[in-house]
C-alpha cells in the first residue's frame, strides 16, 4: 500500500465546520459550469467526510444548469416523434380513444354517467401515465446517458431533472384530454380546484424527483432494477383506483389506501372533479414525500460518486 | 495562472457480472491493461490507476504515452472531473474542456447541431451565447449538410471535427484531449493544429494521450509514461520517448524470447 503522503498537508482540519462555512464548501466541492472560473478540488477524503453537502451541491448545480436539462428533454421528445406529424400528440390521441372507449363498456358495467365516469377516467389516466414512466425510466436514467456521463463532467442530478421534464412536458400533451373533458363535463367546479390540483402537482413532481434519484442510483447498478420496475408498475395498474373507485373495494378499501399512487393521483383528481382530497390522503402523501426524499437523499450522498464507476 | 495539481490518486473500476475468478488468472500480468485484482468483498477490481503524482503548470504542453490500458483515458476523465479519485486529491485551477471521443457524440441521435448545443451548454454557455457561437463552429467542422444528420451516421473523424470545434470554441484554459483527435484527416489535422498553438502561445495547459509520435512531438514539451496505472516515467518530452522506445524493443525482445523458449515452459505446467 502507498504511504500516506497527504498526511501532513491535509487542508481541512477534521472538525465540523460552523454553519456560516456551509455555503462557501459548496460552491468549492461541487464542480461548476467550466467557463465560469474557479478551482475545482476533488479529495477523496473530502468525499468521505462530507457527503451530504457534496450530494446536495450536485443536486442545487444540477437544478441550475436547467437550460441543459431543458434542451436534452426536449431533444428526446423531438428525436422520439422525428417524421411523425402529429409527434407527441399521439400519445393524447392515444389516451383519448381508450378512456372513450373504457367509459363506454364501464359505464353500461356500472351504469353510471358517462360524463363523470369520463372526467375520473381521463384525469386519473393522464396522471397514471406519468407515474409510469417517471418509475418505468427512472432507473436508467444514468445508464441511458453513460455516453454523455462519461464525455463532460457535470451534476449526475442534471440527468434526473432531465427525466422528470421530458416527463412532465408529456403530461401537458396528454392533459389537452382532462382539460377538454372537464371543460365540458363541469368547467367552473373544475376551475375553482386547479390551484389545489396545482399543490397536489407539486408534491407528485417533488416526489418524482426524489424517486427517480433513488431508482436512477440503484438502477445504474443492479441493472435488473429496470426489468422489475415494468413488471411492478404493471401489477400496480390493477390496484390502482383509475378505472374504479377506492369505495368499491368494500372491506379490502386498505389496498387502495396503502398504495401511494392512489394518494398522489387523488391529491390531483378530487379537486378537479369538484370536491377534496381527503386529510388522510394530505397527511400520508407529505409524511411519504418526507420519507421518500430523506431515503433518495442519504442513497444519493452514499453511492453518487461511484455511479460513473457503475456505468 | 491555470495548473493542475495530484496528489497521490488512485482509481479502481469494481468489476460486475458474474465473472468468475479462477486461480490462475488471479494475480495475471500482462503487457495491456491495468492490473486485475480482489478487494476485501473479493469482488473482481481492476485498479486503473495508482498513486498518480504530478502537477502540471499553464504552458505546459503533455503528453501522456503508454500501452492501451494503461490508464491513459482513464486519467484525463480523472482530471476532467468526471471520476472522482477514490484515494487522493485532485486540483484544478483553469477552465476545462474535455475532448474526448467514446463514440457517437454526446447524443447519437441528435443530429449535428443539437450536439453542439448540448456540449456547449455542458460547457457552461447560455442558449444565447450557443446559438451566437454556432456559424463559427459550424464553419470550423466543415460538415455543412451533415450537421442536420443524427451523430450517429457520423464517421470518427466527423465526430472528432465537432468536439474539437466545440471544446475549442469557449476558450479554456486547461484542454484534455483524448486520442481521438487522431482520426481527423490531414486537412482538419492541419486547422486543429493550428488552433491547438494559438491555444498553447496564450499557454494554456495541454494535456494529450495519444499513440502518434509525431503528433506528440508537435504539441508537447513534457511526457508523462503510464504503465498499469503508473506513473514510470516523467520528464521532458523526447528524453522519456526515448526511454519508452528502449522499453518497448526490450519488452519485444523478451517477448520473441518467452516464444521460442514457450513450449517447453508449456509441458511443465
Amino acid at each position: 500500500m502507498r504511504a500516506p503522503a497527504l498526511a501532513g498537508k491535509r487542508p481541512f482540519a477534521r472538525r465540523p465546520d460552523p454553519a456560516g462555512a456551509f455555503a462557501s464548501r459548496i460552491a468549492r466541492l461541487a464542480p461548476p459550469p467550466v467557463t465560469s472560473r474557479s478551482v475545482i478540488v476533488l479529495s477523496a477524503d473530502e468525499v468521505r467526510r462530507a457527503p451530504y453537502a457534496l450530494a446536495f451541491a450536485d443536486l442545487v448545480r444540477g437544478f441550475r444548469m436547467s437550460q441543459l436539462w431543458g434542451a436534452m428533454a426536449w431533444f428526446e421528445i423531438r428525436q422520439r416523434y422525428t417524421r411523425s406529424t402529429l409527434g407527441p400528440l399521439w400519445l393524447t390521441l392515444s389516451l383519448a380513444m381508450y378512456t372513450g372507449a373504457i367509459a363506454v363498456i364501464y359505464g353500461a358495467l356500472f351504469k353510471t354517467p358517462l360524463s363523470e365516469l369520463l372526467a375520473y377516467l381521463t384525469v386519473g389516466m393522464a396522471i397514471w401515465t406519468y407515474c409510469t414512466a417517471i418509475l418505468n425510466e427512472g432507473s436508467i436514467v444514468f445508464v441511458v446517458s453513460e455516453v454523455a456521463i462519461k464525455q463532460m463532467p457535470a451534476p449526475l442530478s442534471v440527468h434526473i431533472y432531465r427525466h422528470v421534464w421530458r416527463t412532465l412536458i408529456l403530461l401537458a400533451h396528454n392533459a389537452i384530454v382532462p382539460a377538454l373533458v372537464l371543460a365540458w363535463v363541469h368547467p367552473l367546479a373544475s376551475l375553482k380546484g386547479v390551484p389545489e390540483a396545482s399543490i397536489g402537482l407539486l408534491i407528485l413532481v417533488i416526489n418524482s424527483v426524489a424517486v427517480v434519484i433513488t431508482l436512477g442510483t440503484l438502477g445504474a447498478r443492479f441493472r435488473d432494477l429496470s426489468l422489475l420496475m415494468t413488471n411492478l408498475t404493471s401489477l400496480l395498474f390493477f390496484v390502482t383506483p383509475i378505472f374504479w373507485r377506492a369505495e368499491q373495494l368494500g372491506d379490502r378499501q386498505w389496498i387502495a389506501l396503502v398504495n401511494p399512487t392512489y394518494h398522489f393521483i387523488e391529491l390531483i383528481r378530487a379537486p378537479l372533479l369538484g370536491g377534496h382530497a381527503a386529510l388522510s390522503t394530505w397527511i400520508f402523501a407529505l409524511v411519504f414525500t418526507a420519507l421518500n426524499c430523506a431515503v433518495a437523499f442519504l442513497l444519493y450522498a452514499r453511492f453518487r460518486w461511484r455511479i460513473p464507476y457503475w456505468l | 495562472m491555470s495548473s493542475i495539481d495530484v496528489e497521490g490518486v488512485s482509481v479502481s473500476f469494481p468489476l460486475y457480472g458474474g465473472m468468475a475468478r479462477s486461480l490462475k488468472n488471479r494475480i495475471m500480468s500482462s503487457a495491456t491493461g491495468g492490473r486485475v485484482g480482489s478487494d476485501r468483498r473479493s469482488r473482481t477490481v481492476i485498479q486503473a490507476l495508482e498513486d498518480i503524482n504530478f502537477s502540471v503548470q499553464h504552458g505546459e504542453r503533455v503528453a501522456l504515452v503508454g500501452h492501451n490500458g494503461a490508464g491513459k483515458t482513464t486519467l484525463l476523465r480523472v482530471l476532467s472531473g468526471i471520476y472522482p479519485p477514490l484515494a487522493g486529491r485532485l486540483v484544478i485551477d483553469g477552465r476545462v474542456a474535455p475532448i474526448f471521443d467514446i463514440g457517437l457524440g454526446m447524443d447519437p441521435e441528435a443530429t449535428g447541431y443539437d450536439n453542439i448545443r448540448i456540449r456547449g451548454l455542458y460547457l457552461g454557455l447560455t442558449r444565447k451565447e450557443i446559438e451566437a457561437k454556432i456559424p463559427e463552429i459550424a464553419e470550423f467542422t466543415e460538415l455543412g449538410p451533415f450537421l442536420d444528420m443524427p451523430m450517429r451516421t457520423y464517421s470518427a473523424g466527423m465526430q472528432t471535427r465537432l468536439s474539437f470545434a466545440v471544446s475549442t470554441s469557449v476558450d479554456p484554459e486547461i484542454l484534455l484531449l483524448d486520442e481521438g483527435i487522431g482520426a481527423g484527416d490531414a486537412s482538419f489535422m492541419e486547422r486543429a493544429r493550428e488552433r491547438l498553438r494559438g491555444f498553447v502561445e496564450r499557454s494554456g495547459i495541454l494535456v494529450l494521450a495519444s499513440h502518434d509520435a509525431g503528433l506528440l512531438a508537435r504539441l508537447c514539451s513534457r511526457a508523462i509514461r503510464l504503465e498499469h496505472g503508473r506513473i514510470v516515467d516523467d520528464g521532458p518530452f523526447d528524453d522519456v520517448m526515448e526511454r519508452f522506445g528502449k522499453a518497448t524493443e526490450r519488452h519485444l525482445a523478451e517477448q520473441s524470447r518467452d516464444a521460442t523458449a514457450a513450449p517447453q515452459s508449456d509441458s511443465k505446467s
